[in-house]
């Protein structure tokens, strides 16, 4: 092909493939052509291969076809056959490839000698490791050693690294037993949404899809920018909203003006905290005005109050929090109704600062029974040291008014990273997990994965162990000897962050760091390995909504970087347990050249049968994202719980004969549904509609009673800001990508303090000048900037975190959700200086 | 040489200054216009030149959404490769 007919045929391509997009986000086209028919091996005409991936950034989970010539990645666009993104991407998507080709990723192992990092054999580097992990395993027990993961960890890398520390190194420990000291940076990031989940329902994860938004007229968005957070799913809203402008509402609630509150009908801006107040008060609002569906009420919801006063995690241990922090008690219907009565109009305003006509308005539209509401946050409300809490305040919403497991309607909890929901929470790489929603506490669950897994049940150790903020105080205290990050840079992202970097440096601890680019942690690393990325190995995400989206291998790393599990197995290789096995031989007995299919039939038999279930590994290399549970109408195929009774009623069935169940918990969707009230013909259910996960509490969702606390650090005479911290759309988490990215590092090079402008100008600030933020931990100087994208409250400043030169987690505090032990980035008191 | 599409939302009442203005800027061809959306191709130097028109773009009035279809970019990494 010569030059002008390549260009011309690369811009026909481009231009057709918008047209086709333009037309499915107006609704008028279901789905864009393919362009590329069949995935895998398929080459154009212009030598590109393509295979389809998922976006490497955010939570949304976007398909992406990513095109490779000669080993490199030199195309993408948007996968039109997946329904995350039917064929869109956000400005990030320019970068994905760019991510891999960074000048300065680390191409071969490093090893600190005389306190310099210095280059390494991987036989040099593995041995030191394994010999580390012998020592210290064999010294001190699996209390000493500890990992810290990641929901950008792909599912099988994940469940390496639970096998690794959960049942591999019980083998080897003196106590006999694993190590749950496994924590993911996930709860940093959703751990709240996931304790609310399993104490409302029994079960992890959304019920709805995204394509609820197709179907609602109402948006409520609780403290998350979506316009520049999930910009894909918030171009959906839009889109809604532009196909029915006079009907569909947006309503925003946050603590900052962001480019959501600009598109919303309704922007509620509250003082930090106080959604716990506004999120009582609509309940509130429903009752009193009988608004609540009173047949759904009877059928599908239990009351209970929760214990109050519970702590901040300030303490070392825990140990100013009670032992009853999580605990739940029944109450009737009247008593909760009594209890939200205190959540007045009136009350609620003076605590939050909305006024009450725009109390009033949100709660009216959230209420009404004519809108279909769907609510989404994220960060706002997980963040947060009442986040728990404030996850069940607006499941209580959704389930008074029986807004929930319907098209169009349901509360949905969006996530940060893109395989939080697939890898973290799923595969269940927390301290207190195991695969599929089931704890090393109980005794059943354990066995379900020793006989899984082949090894005795009592090498599951049945101890909880360290959260993460426990965890790294642990490192300070003595109690870790051995830590090993993959995919994340704790050094840069926690809390509090000086005690952390300081004790990493100071006490007995061997630091192992798996990762693609130096980055704070690796400067903390005795060792560091150089890891695949991305496309650069086969793997899997889970978004979302549920969705289990595969990938080949696409790309070539560079140099002698290896993908984590090479990097576990290989550790795992030089453990020997006696003069026979090695702890790989007992935990990684695959095929070494065909795991991913062997590991992933392993992984998926956790989750069949039980309203979890995972499609086949065929099926998830084949199809462009598949939505769990994946069910099949027969014994037959699924292997477990024969459907075929129940078949006939479940819409959207493919012909294959299995379903991707697009609203849980609804006997139209869910086949689990739909068997389960079936087989139940003593009991009603409105809209056909159980929690069927519920067992405990006789299939019902829990209404929780839980009232308004003030954080644990609030601004006082001395620090009289609040701070909240967050991302940027430039930059990703703490930027070891995106600032690798030419193009985002010139575009936004450096943090800057956001101030809002009244508060600017009393203390003289301009734009530019440097301002220093200091909080009880430390302080940090900063340019400032007024009137950005973001327009902070009165009273509050906002930085981003991404920026290693200026770390404003120096200055946050590590106080923690005690119920869900996530860290509250979003609250802290620090003072504002102009230098 | 850097090829990419997009699509661009805007509110309906902005919809004929957006493509007035969009029309106007240079390396783009708008090759659809429908509901108050726009396709587009960018034929730009390199990636950054393509993200700063788009960015440009975003910050027009009445803009609801920029987003990214399809990017092609082997002769850029050629070149940083040679580079």
């Amino acid at each position: 092909m010569g030059a002008m007919d390549r260009r011309d045929f690369i811009k026909s391509t481009a231009a057709s493939l918008a047209v086709s997009s333009l037309l499915v986000s107006c609704g008028k086209k279901e789905k864009g052509e393919p362009l590329v028919q069949k995935i895998g091996g398929e080459i154009d005409a212009l030598g590109i291969k393509w295979d389809k991936s998922v976006c490497r950034f955010c939570g949304v989970g976007c398909g992406v076809l990513v095109g490779r010539k000669n080993g490199k990645v030199v195309a993408t666009k948007g996968d039109p056959e997946c329904w995350s993104n039917k064929g869109l991407n956000c400005i990030k998507g320019y970068f994905l490839s760019k991510i891999l080709y960074g000048k300065d990723r680390l191409t071969t192992p490093l090893i600190r000698k005389n306190g310099k990092l210095v280059s390494a054999t991987w036989d040099e580097a593995l041995d030191l490791i394994a010999k580390k992990y012998e020592e210290i395993l064999k010294r001190d027990g699996s209390d000493a050693v500890a990992m810290f993961g990641t929901g950008q960890w792909t599912i099988f890398e994940g469940y390496a690294a639970v096998k690794f520390m959960k049942a591999g190194l019980g083998f080897i420990s003196k106590d006999g037993v694993g190590s749950n000291n496994i924590d993911p940076n996930a709860r940093m990031c959703m751990a709240s949404a996931v304790a609310a989940f399993m104490r409302t329902f029994q079960s992890d994860e959304p019920m709805g899809t995204y394509e609820d938004i197709e179907h609602a007229d109402t948006f409520f968005t609780w403290g998350a920018n979506m316009a520049e957070m999930h910009p894909v799913l918030f171009s959906r809203i839009i889109d809604t909203k532009l196909k029915n402008p006079d009907r569909v509402k947006i309503v925003d609630l946050g603590t900052q003006f962001t480019r959501v509150s600009e598109e919303a009908d309704l922007y509620l801006e509250f003082k930090p905290q106080t959604d716990l107040a506004i999120a009582n008060y609509f309940a509130n609002y429903i009752i009193k005005n009988k608004l609540y569906d009173e047949d759904f009420v009877k059928d599908n919801l239990v009351f209970k109050k929760g214990e109050t006063n519970i702590g901040y995690g300030l303490k070392d241990k825990g140990a100013d929090i009670p032992k009853t922090a999580g605990k739940m008690e029944k109450i009737s219907f009247d008593e909760y109704k009594k209890f939200v009565s205190t959540y007045t109009a009136k009350y609620t305003s003076k605590l939050s600062g909305v006024p009450v006509e725009k109390l009033r308005e949100a709660a009216k539209l959230i209420s009404d029974p004519n809108r279909k509401v769907c609510s989404y946050w994220t960060m706002g409300f997980n963040q947060h040291t009442r986040g728990t809490w404030v996850n069940h305040l607006v499941y209580n919403i959704h389930l008074l008014t029986g807004k929930i497991a319907k098209p169009g309607q349901g509360p949905f909890s969006l996530t940060g990273q893109p395989s939080a929901c697939g890898t973290a929470r799923e595969v269940g790489t927390f301290v207190h997990r195991l695969p599929a929603d089931m704890v090393v506490k109980v005794a059943k669950h354990r066995e379900i994965a020793a006989k899984i897994w082949k090894i005795p049940v009592e090498k599951i150790n049945p101890k909880v162990g360290l959260h993460t903020i426990e965890m790294f105080r642990a490192i300070d205290n003595g109690q870790i000897k051995l830590l090993w990050t993959q995919v994340t840079n704790p050094f840069h992202s926690m809390p509090n962050l000086n005690r952390f970097t300081k004790a990493a440096k100071e006490r007995d601890i061997f630091i192992i760091v798996s990762d693609v680019y130096p980055t704070r942690s690796t400067e903390v690393a005795d060792v560091v390995l150089p890891s695949a990325m991305w496309v650069e190995k086969e793997g899997a995400y889970g978004n979302a909504e549920r969705r289990t989206q595969h990938w080949n291998k696409i790309a070539d790393s560079p140099g002698e970087a290896r993908t984590e599990i090479w990097q576990m197995w290989e550790v795992a290789k030089r453990l020997k347990v006696d003069a026979n096995r090695t702890v790989a031989d007992i935990i990684y007995n695959y095929n070494p050249d065909n795991y991913y299919e062997e590991m992933w039939d392993e992984y998926r038999s956790f989750t069949l049968g039980i309203g979890k279930d995972l499609a086949p590994y065929n099926v998830i290399r084949e199809e462009h994202g598949v939505c769990w549970p994946y069910v099949a109408k027969s014994k037959a195929v699924n292997g477990k719980k024969d459907f075929s009774d129940v078949w006939a009623d479940i819409e959207n069935t493919e012909p294959n004969g299995f379903v991707s169940v697009k609203w849980r918990y609804n006997a139209r969707y869910d086949p689990y549904a739909a068997k389960f009230i079936k087989e139940h013909p003593e009991r009603s259910f409105k809209d056909g509609i159980v929690f069927y996960k519920a067992s405990k509490n006789d299939y019902r969702a829990t209404v929780l009673a839980v009232p308004y606390e003030p954080p644990g650090e609030s601004p006082d005479n001395e620090y009289p800001f609040w701070l909240c911290t967050g991302r940027v759309l430039e930059h990703w988490h703490t930027g070891t990508m995106t600032m690798r990215v030419p193009e985002l590092r010139r575009a936004v090079p450096r943090a800057v303090v956001n101030l809002n402008e009244d508060d600017a100008r009393k203390m003289g600030i301009k734009r530019g000048d440097l301002v220093r933020i200091s909080s009880r931990r430390g302080s940090v100087v900063f340019p400032a900037d007024i009137g950005g994208r973001s327009v902070p409250q009165k009273g509050l400043v906002f930085i981003p975190f991404f920026d290693e030169t200026r770390m404003v987690n120096e200055i946050t505090l590590d106080q923690y959700d005690p119920i869900s032990k996530e860290p509250d980035y979003k609250k802290c008191a620090v003072k504002v200086e102009k230098v | 040489m850097v090829i990419s599409s997009l699509v661009i939302s805007s509110s309906p009442t902005a919809f004929d200054a957006v493509c007035d203005s969009i029309g106007k800027m240079p390396k783009i061809e708008i090759v659809e216009k429908q509901d108050s959306k726009l396709a587009i191709v960018l034929e730009t130097d390199s990636t950054e030149e393509a993200v700063t028109i788009a960015s440009e773009i975003q910050s027009l009035d009445g803009i609801l959404n920029v987003e990214l279809v399809s990017h092609f970019f082997e002769d850029e990494q050629k070149q940083e490769e040679n580079q």
